[in-house]
C-alpha cells in the first residue's frame, strides 16, 4: 500500500514537472534552432540541429554597433534592477522596524495605505506615472525607472521584513541594549544579522521584479538606448514579422541567470537564522 | 541580565556572543581575551566557544547567557527564571552552579522565580511578591517558619501547607482552635490579642505533623485516600472528620503498611501551628 502511494505521487510529480518544464523545452529548443528554421506544430521540440545563430543575432552579432547596444541594455536591465533591490531593502529595513516593534499614532493607518497599494495593478498607475515623470524630467532614464519599480516594490518589501523582523524576539535586542547597545546599534549588529535570509529574499524578489517587468518600462522608455532587456524581446516579436528564434533566446538568455541564482541560493533561503538563539 | 529565553545572538558564537558586550565598550582584544577566559573557565565554555547557540543544549545555552552576564563585571546581576526551560535534572546542577558562581562573584543578585526550591536554596533573603506586593521579606528558613501571610504561607513548603478554618476558644491561660473533626492546642506566642470565638485559618505543614498510637494525643484522625511513597519520605492525603481535605508527612516504613481507607491519629507541636486571621489573612503573631 506505502509503495502504491509512493508511487503514485511520484508519477503525479513527474507529471507536474513535464507540465512546467515542457514551454521551457520549447523555449530552449526555439532559441538554439538554425536562424533559418521555422516554428513547427510538433509533439516532441527536439532541435533538427543544434546552432548559437538565434543568440548571436540576439546580441546584436548581425548589426553594426549591435553588440555595444546590447551590452548597454543588459547593462540598463542589471543597474535598474539592481538599483531597485537596493532602493526597496534600504527604504524598507527602517520602515518595517519601525512598524514591528514601536507604537505610534497612524500606525495601523499606514499599514492599511501600504496595503492598499499593493491592490492596484500597476498598469493602472502606468498614465500618472508617465506625466509624473515626464514633469522630472526622468523618462528615459535609469533613476526614473528605478523610482517607479521601488513604488511597487517598496511597500511589499516592507510587509515582508515586518514580518521578518516580528519573528526575532525581543529579547535579542534586550539583551544587545543590556550589553550597551544603543537602539540603532542592537538594530545593525543583532536585528540586521538575524534577519539576513529574510532581507536577502526580499532584495531578490525586488529584483527580478524589475528584471522581468515589461508594461511599464515599454510605457515610459522610449530610446533604444534606455531599453532594457524586456522591451528589447518584445521588439523581436512584431505586428509584421516575428523573429521567435531571436525572442527565444532572448527569453533564455533573460532567464538564466534568475534560474542559476535561485540553484545556488535555495540553501540559504530556506535556512533560517533565527533558530537556537532563544529556548527551544 | 540572564533571560529566561537566553537570548543569545544567533548569529554568533559562544566566543561573540561573550565578547559582544565588552566590544560595544571599546574594550581591547587582551580584555576580551581574558575576560572570556575568565568566564568560560568558570562555567565550563571552553570546549563550546566556536559553536553557534543551535548547536549547544539547553544546559549549556544557559551558562552561556551567564557567562555573558559575568565578562560585564557588572555590580547587580538580574537572573529573570533562568531555570525555567531547563528539565528537572538539569535544573537542579545548574542550580549549584548559580550559587557557587553567585559566591564566587560576592556582586548582588536579584533572581527572579516561581519555584519555591530556587528561592529557598538560592536566596539569602527572600522577597514573596503576590499581584506585585511585597508579602514578606527575610532569610528564606525564617519566611518558611514565620509565614506573615496565609499566601507566604501556601506559597512555600512542598506537599502545600494544609490551611483549615477554625473558631478560637480560651482554655485556661492558653488556647485552643477548634473546626469539624479537630481540635488543637495551640502555643501562646502563636496567638496575639485574639478574642474568644475570632474565626482564624489554621496552618499544619504536612511535615510537622505526627502519627501517634493513641487518640489522646491526636488532634484529628486522618482517613487516607492516596498514599505517596518518595522512598526517602512519604505523604498521606485524605481527608478529616468533617470532610476538610489534609495532608500529613509519614515514615516511609508506616507508608509501607498503611493501607487507603485506613485511620491515621494525628498529632503536632502548638509552636508548629500557624494561625492567620480569616479576614485579613495575616499571621496573629504578625
Amino acid at each position: 500500500m506505502k509503495r502504491i502511494e509512493s508511487l503514485l505521487s511520484h508519477l503525479l510529480l513527474v507529471l507536474a514537472v513535464i507540465f512546467a518544464v515542457y514551454p521551457v523545452l520549447w523555449l530552449v529548443t526555439l532559441a538554439l534552432s538554425p536562424t533559418s528554421s521555422q516554428a513547427r506544430a510538433v509533439i516532441l521540440p527536439i532541435p533538427d540541429s543544434l546552432s548559437l545563430g538565434n543568440m548571436k543575432l540576439l546580441v546584436g552579432g548581425g548589426t553594426p554597433g549591435g553588440v555595444a547596444l546590447f551590452l548597454r541594455q543588459l547593462g540598463n536591465s542589471i543597474i535598474v534592477s539592481t538599483a531597485t533591490a537596493i532602493v526597496s531593502v534600504v527604504v524598507a529595513l527602517p520602515a518595517s522596524y519601525a512598524l514591528a516593534r514601536m507604537r505610534f499614532v497612524g500606525k495601523n493607518a499606514s499599514v492599511r495605505t501600504l496595503l492598499a497599494t499593493q491592490m492596484f495593478p500597476a498598469v493602472a498607475s502606468a498614465v500618472p506615472l508617465y506625466l509624473l515623470l515626464e514633469t522630472l524630467h526622468l523618462l528615459d532614464s535609469r533613476a526614473g525607472l528605478v523610482l517607479v519599480y521601488a513604488t511597487t516594490s517598496v511597500p511589499f518589501a516592507i510587509f515582508q521584513l515586518r514580518g521578518a523582523i516580528e519573528s526575532i524576539p525581543i529579547e535579542l535586542e534586550e539583551a544587545a541594549m543590556v550589553d550597551g547597545a544603543s537602539r540603532f546599534v542592537a538594530f545593525v549588529r543583532v536585528v540586521l544579522p538575524v534577519a539576513r535570509p529574510q532581507i536577502a529574499v526580499t532584495a531578490l524578489f525586488a529584483f527580478m521584479s524589475a528584471w522581468n517587468e515589461f508594461v511599464l518600462a515599454a510605457t515610459l522608455l522610449s530610446r533604444k538606448e534606455a531599453f532594457t532587456l524586456p522591451v528589447v524581446l518584445q521588439g523581436y516579436v512584431g505586428e509584421h514579422s516575428a523573429a521567435w528564434g531571436v525572442f527565444a533566446a532572448g527569453a533564455v538568455f533573460v532567464s538564466l541567470p534568475v534560474m542559476a541564482f535561485f540553484y545556488f541560493v535555495q540553501r540559504q533561503l530556506i535556512e533560517g537564522l533565527a533558530s537556537g538563539g532563544v529556548k527551544g | 541580565m540572564v533571560f529566561q529565553s537566553y537570548a543569545l545572538y544567533p548569529h554568533l558564537n559562544v566566543r561573540d556572543n561573550l565578547a559582544f558586550g565588552l566590544r560595544l565598550r571599546k574594550a581591547d582584544d587582551a580584555t576580551i581575551a581574558a575576560r572570556i577566559k575568565e568566564a568560560s573557565d568558570m562555567l565550563g565554555l571552553a570546549p563550546l566557544l566556536d559553536r553557534l547557540p543551535k548547536e549547544l543544549s539547553g544546559g549549556q545555552r544557559q551558562r552561556v547567557a551567564m557567562g555573558r552576564a559575568i565578562v560585564r563585571r557588572a555590580n547587580l546581576y538580574l537572573f529573570d527564571e533562568p531555570l525555567s526551560n531547563l528539565d528537572a535534572a538539569l535544573r537542579a546542577d545548574v542550580r549549584v552552579d548559580i550559587r557557587k558562581l553567585h559566591t564566587k562573584l560576592g556582586a548582588t543578585s536579584l533572581y527572579v522565580t516561581h519555584d519555591q526550591t530556587e528561592a529557598m536554596t538560592l536566596a539569602d533573603t527572600l522577597w514573596v511578591l503576590n499581584k506585585g506586593r511585597v508579602e514578606q521579606k527575610g532569610a528564606p528558613l525564617d519566611v518558611y517558619e514565620r509565614p506573615q501571610t496565609k499566601f507566604v504561607a501556601s506559597f512555600l513548603g512542598s506537599p502545600r501547607i494544609n490551611l483549615v478554618s477554625a473558631a478560637l476558644k480560651r482554655d485556661g491561660n492558653s488556647w485552643i482552635a477548634t473546626s469539624k473533626g479537630l481540635s488543637v492546642h495551640l502555643s501562646s506566642d502563636r496567638v496575639r490579642d485574639a478574642k474568644e470565638g475570632a474565626s482564624v485559618i489554621l496552618g499544619m505543614r504536612p511535615h510537622d505533623l505526627r502519627v501517634t498510637k493513641s487518640t489522646a494525643d491526636a488532634f484529628a484522625t486522618l482517613h487516607v485516600d492516596v498514599i505517596e511513597a518518595l522512598g526517602s519520605e512519604a505523604f498521606a492525603y485524605g481527608t478529616l472528620e468533617g470532610g476538610t481535605p489534609f495532608i500529613a508527612r509519614i515514615e516511609p516504613d508506616l507508608a509501607r503498611i498503611t493501607k487507603i481507607g485506613d485511620a491515621l491519629h494525628l498529632s503536632i507541636s502548638g509552636d508548629r501551628v500557624h494561625l492567620f486571621d480569616q479576614t485579613t489573612e495575616r499571621a496573629l503573631d504578625a
